[in-house]
């Protein structure tokens, strides 16, 4: 047989399939998918089924289980992790524009967990406590400095505006924690850090810039703009809350 | 207390339905594929059959298990599906205390069944051409398939063989040469 005729033969052996009913028997097997037909099914497949279906509902409970007893656990408990995991796979679902609150959120949350850690004293747990609150705070500050940045004013105004309350919250219950532990928050905020504030604010002062003041309002727009531009962002941040800018 | 929220819930649920239908295209794809790849080695329907389901019924467990444990995606489908089954038809032959991957090229794997049928369309030169094949070695089987039957170019079956493209160049043109010989 000369070589082209044996690859022209070869290829012919790609009629070699299998019988169509039996592929989609197994399709329907291995992946559950129920259809409105009826047919015997042989010992050996449904034994394929059994093996498939009853490891993946005991992993289903279990894993549903893991997900609910982790809600309560602080940073340190062995199910911690799985904590973490569920809130990634909830990250995964959230969309672009939703990130920076739903980052915030987090935060608030790490901030939620290293209080309750204070709160009950739980000494060892401290450390990792802090230390997943400040890792989370400054993922979410970076994500509000990414969605502000390189968008159309109005815009930035809006993402502002939904994150300034969130900000200050965390501040706030920031310094709390904080000074019953007796340490000062590391208040020398660098980069992405200081630039989360920075930008909230400035997007804060651009908004109120460009609609039409009262007296009362134009003050605080100036005493926002002070602290501003001597650095005090979370200062500024604050007053805006406040101030008659935020009715 | 603990609270679980409805939205975890709805993510863990919703997971496996899209799972499925991934891992169902997965299976429309490279189901004729991976039942040929095994029919050509094993040269029975029943035996082909069983080890292509259990191919997928692997595949899918591993699929589900790697998504749902660490978002993990099998980049290369076809690779791990090929490399699931060259495994069980290794167990099958092992189990069968049949010996199927030896360096000599004339280790007959042929069932007798298959054979006789084998036999009676001796004059169809497909027929001998698929007798000659299953008489190769199993690099050669694996190299002749991925080229010739599947269409695969050099790199793809460098791949999937794990050789370089060269080696995999001078293994086709050996395999070529050894199923020439094989046919007279």
């Amino acid at each position: 047989m000369r070589e082209e005729e044996l690859i022209h033969n070869l290829h012919q052996l790609r009629q070699i399939k299998p019988k169509k009913e039996w592929a989609g028997l197994v399709k329907e097997q291995i992946l559950g998918e129920q259809e409105s037909r009826s047919f015997i099914v042989p010992l050996r497949e449904i034994f394929r089924f059994r093996r498939i279906f009853a490891p993946a509902l005991t992993v289903s409970l279990v894993v549903i289980g893991l997900f609910g007893f982790s809600q309560r656990s602080l940073p340190g408990d062995i199910l911690y992790p799985v904590k973490k995991i569920s809130e990634r796979a909830q990250g995964i679902f959230v969309s672009k524009d939703k990130q920076p609150d739903f980052q915030l959120e987090l935060a608030k949350k790490r901030l939620e967990e290293l209080n309750r850690t204070v709160k009950e004293n739980q000494v060892k747990r401290l450390a990792p406590a802090m230390k997943e609150y400040e890792a989370t705070k400054k993922a979410a500050e970076k994500e509000v400095v990414a969605s502000i940045k390189n968008k159309p004013v109005k815009e930035a105004v809006k993402i502002a505006k939904k994150a300034a309350p969130v900000l200050n919250k965390i501040n706030k219950q920031e310094k709390e924690t904080y000074s019953v532990l007796g340490i000062e928050p590391d208040d020398e905020e660098t980069g992405e850090d200081a630039d989360a504030e920075k930008s909230v604010v400035e997007y804060l002062i651009k908004g109120a810039e460009a609609s039409s003041l009262s007296e009362q309002q134009s003050k605080d727009l100036a005493r926002i703009k002070n602290y501003y531009k001597i650095g005090d962002y979370e200062k500024a941040l604050e007053y805006y809350l406040t101030s008659s800018l935020n009715k | 207390m603990f609270r679980i929220s409805i939205f975890e819930i709805r993510i863990y649920l919703n997971f496996m339905p899209d799972l499925r239908k991934e891992f169902g295209n997965i299976y429309d794809r490279y189901v004729d594929k991976i039942y040929r790849f095994v029919f050509l080695k094993v040269n029975s329907e029943e035996v082909a059959q069983d080890i292509t389901s259990e191919t997928f019924l692997k595949g899918w467990e591993r699929y589900s298990a790697d998504k749902q444990n660490s978002g993990n995606e099998i980049k290369n489908p076809r690779a791990f599906l090929y490399r699931i089954a060259r495994n069980l038809i290794v167990d099958h032959y092992r189990q069968k205390n049949r010996v199927q991957i030896v360096p000599a090229d004339d280790a007959r794997i042929v069932d007798p069944k298959i054979d006789l049928q084998g036999q009676a369309a001796r004059m169809s030169d497909l027929v001998r051409v698929k007798q000659a094949l299953s008489e190769l070695n199993d690099d050669y089987q694996n190299v002749i398939i991925w080229r010739y039957i599947e269409g695969l170019s050099v790199s793809e079956t460098a791949r999937l063989l794990g050789r370089t493209n060269e080696a995999t160049r001078v293994l086709t043109s050996r395999a070529l040469k050894a199923l020439r010989t094989k046919l007279g």
